[in-house]
């Protein structure tokens, strides 16, 4: 009767070599920094692994945002903002970074500046008691904001008295970039991260299919535009809803135009970003919503480097560009928008 | 003499009336199932709201159907729950943040104070949202 | 009896068949009833029940590992292994247990057999999922394996009938021919 054990034998010993086991572990943290809430979950083969990478993230971010956070005494951008005429000296990270912003403010017509620090301070959007400063007021502001001012020297940085920047608009793009790295080095395929609704999703899911990202309608945060299937990818959305006040009836919100120092009221109520750098992602995301429609298209096929973008205007209209057509779906959306593809050609 | 292949065991070939046994015990333990799974079923829909600070769980609630309004202390945070929506009524925190957010009613939505890193999430009861996986915002 | 090498061939020639009804039935569109990958109706099983009833459970329980093993090598899947086992054996034990009841016919044996099928399967799915979601499915596989179970006692029963008559004949005229 011994024949009557080669065969599963056989099979089995077959088998071995073909079959691996696709467990997935999955770790998930919730983080406060950056002045905003953090998602992070992570997939690993063993749980050792998720939680290594999981603490690997929490504690690069809290590095990021001290040294990043205007409002942290410690931190090396207040060190710079505190410089009044004088060289600062900065490690290379913040300067590459403030010189990379620098480089977008270019690119994008001065509308993405990270020295509209002073007049983001007169709004007073993320404290306890926001106003609308006076015109006066914020002409006297503008005279301060420029980035092309700022002077990069050997490993240091120097602000004319007056002047302050604010990465705010980039450090959660740059910190989405510093997770990916993370990942890469802890051995993470697979794993998604929301810093304050900044998406970064890496790989695909542990089954192997694409992330579902949903983009957030503005009119009606809750609802969504629709659903983006994604793999590494970095989605950022600029919106006048995520932060705003209301003041006499009028609405205003966090996103600033550099060159009036007032709410950018561009006809746009939002403006999403698709792309596989974060940091560009998020100056863009503010960049296209400040420039609004026209200027925002025009950018897009002109741009050195390729992006996607879904744009929405006040009247309900919906723009995504091409490269969206199939991995954008919109049957989750709850409300009666036009979807328009945009093309280069 | 060995036949060419024959049953080691008797076999009925025609259906016997213990067959109807067999199938009524079958479409018994279906019909059980089915009725046992029902409120379950019917709740696939329901939505968990889970309110917690820094990063620990300090409740979670059923949003059913017919669920009584009420208001829910969580230290200084009063949580109120009206007809399937969820807000924060008062917040000790200076910006208020919370408390503007209004009520939240959908799975996915959520309603965050950053300074007391308080944070009330409306969730699928499945725990996991068959839509999509995260939200760009 | 036979000898050894005659069951084996036997043996390796169910299997194939089996596999091969399980490859077919793969074809079916059971996606549409339950959107499981691996999910199968349970046609195979005929060959468990002619295993069961004609070579016992030993070697029935061979040719089902065999089948399961190859037929989740051939689709490259490791949770189709899972869903093919725990169907399989499950419906197997069943089977086992029940076609020694005299009072059971092919049809009942059969029936139970599908039924234990599904569940093994759904029981499969609550395990690589980690969720008792595919619960859900249940009531309504047990009552397809009504189907399904009556089906595959069917074609047991005509499958029988005919090797009843050819072994038959073979016992008249087979006796003078047979070299041994």
């Amino acid at each position: 009767m011994k024949k009557w054990f080669f065969l599963p034998l056989l099979c089995a010993a077959l088998l071995c070599g073909c079959v691996r086991e696709p467990s997935a572990q999955e770790r998930s943290a919730q983080v406060f920094a950056m002045d905003t809430m953090m998602d992070i979950t992570v997939y690993a083969d063993d749980a050792a692994a998720a939680e290594s990478a999981l603490s690997a993230a929490e504690a690069e971010i809290h590095r990021l945002d001290g040294l990043l956070s205007r409002h942290d005494e410690a931190s090396a951008v207040a060190a710079v903002n505190a410089s009044s005429g004088a060289p600062v000296a900065v490690d290379e990270e913040v300067l590459s970074l403030l010189e990379t912003a620098v480089s977008y403010s270019a690119q994008t017509g001065d509308a993405f500046d990270i020295t509209v620090a002073p007049i983001m301070d007169a709004w007073n959007f993320t404290g306890d008691a926001p106003r609308v400063p006076s015109r006066e007021e914020l002409d006297a502001l503008l005279v301060h904001v420029g980035d092309e001012r700022i002077v990069f020297g050997d490993g240091t940085v120097t602000l004319e008295p007056g002047m302050a920047v604010d990465l705010g608009g980039i450090a959660k793009g740059y910190a989405s970039d510093r997770l990916a790295a993370v990942f890469e080095e802890q051995g993470i395929d697979s794993a998604m991260v929301s810093l304050g609704g900044n998406v970064y999703v890496r790989g695909a899911k542990p089954d192997g299919s694409p992330w579902r990202v949903a983009v957030e309608d503005p009119n009606d945060p809750g609802a969504y535009l629709g659903v983006l299937s994604l793999t590494d990818a970095y989605a950022i959305t600029s919106g006048g809803y995520q932060r705003y006040f209301e003041q006499d009836g009028v609405v205003y919100y966090h996103i600033i135009d550099p060159k009036t120092g007032d709410v950018a009221r561009s006809g746009l109520t939002s403006a999403t970003v698709i792309c596989t750098n974060g940091t560009m992602g998020d100056a863009l995301s503010t960049a296209l919503f400040v420039m609004g429609y026209d200027r925002a298209v025009e950018f897009w096929k002109t741009y050195e480097t390729d992006f996607d973008m879904i744009l929405m205007d006040e009247d309900g209209t919906v723009y995504l560009t091409e490269g969206l057509k199939d991995r954008f779906d919109p049957s989750a959306a709850e409300h009666d928008y036009e979807y328009v593809y945009l093309s280069k050609n | 003499m060995n036949t060419f292949i024959s049953p080691k065991t008797k076999v009925r070939l025609r259906p016997s009336p213990w067959d109807a046994a067999v199938i009524a015990a079958v479409i018994a333990a279906a019909a059980a199932l089915f009725f046992l799974l029902l409120p379950r079923g019917a709740a696939a829909n329901a939505l968990v709201c889970t309110v917690s600070q820094n990063g620990q769980v300090l409740d979670t609630v059923d949003i059913a159907v017919g669920m009584a309004d009420q208001e829910r202390t969580y230290g200084e945070y009063v949580v109120e729950f009206s007809h399937g929506n969820i807000r924060v009524k008062s917040a000790p925190c200076a910006n208020q943040d919370c408390v503007r957010t209004g009520w939240i009613s959908r799975g996915g939505q959520s309603i965050v104070c950053l300074p007391g890193r308080f944070v009330v999430e409306l969730a699928a009861e499945s725990g996991e949202n068959d839509d999509f996986d995260i939200v760009v915002k | 009896m036979r000898t050894d090498t005659h069951k084996l061939a036997l043996c390796a020639v169910l299997t194939a068949l089996a596999l091969t009804l399980s490859y077919m039935e793969g074809l079916l569109p059971t996606a549409l009833v339950l959107p499981l990958p691996g999910f199968k109706l349970g046609l195979a099983n005929i060959v468990t029940v002619f295993a069961l009833y004609y070579l016992g459970a030993g070697p029935a329980f061979l040719i089902l590992a065999a089948r399961c093993l190859l037929g989740a090598m051939f689709a490259g899947n490791a949770s189709a292994l899972i869903f093919s086992l725990m169907g399989g054996f499950l419906a197997m034990a069943v089977m086992a247990l029940l076609h020694r009841l005299p009072g059971l016919s092919i049809y009942g044996v059969s029936i139970a057999g599908a039924a234990a099928h599904n569940t093994g399967q759904v029981a499969a799915a609550v395990v690589t999922l980690g969720s008792f979601a595919p619960v859900a499915y249940l009531p309504v596989l047990l009552i397809i394996s009504l189907f399904t179970g009556a089906l595959t006692g069917f074609v047991a029963a005509l499958l029988f009938a005919a090797l009843d008559k050819t072994s038959a004949g073979r016992d008249r005229h087979g006796s003078a021919a047979d070299p041994r």
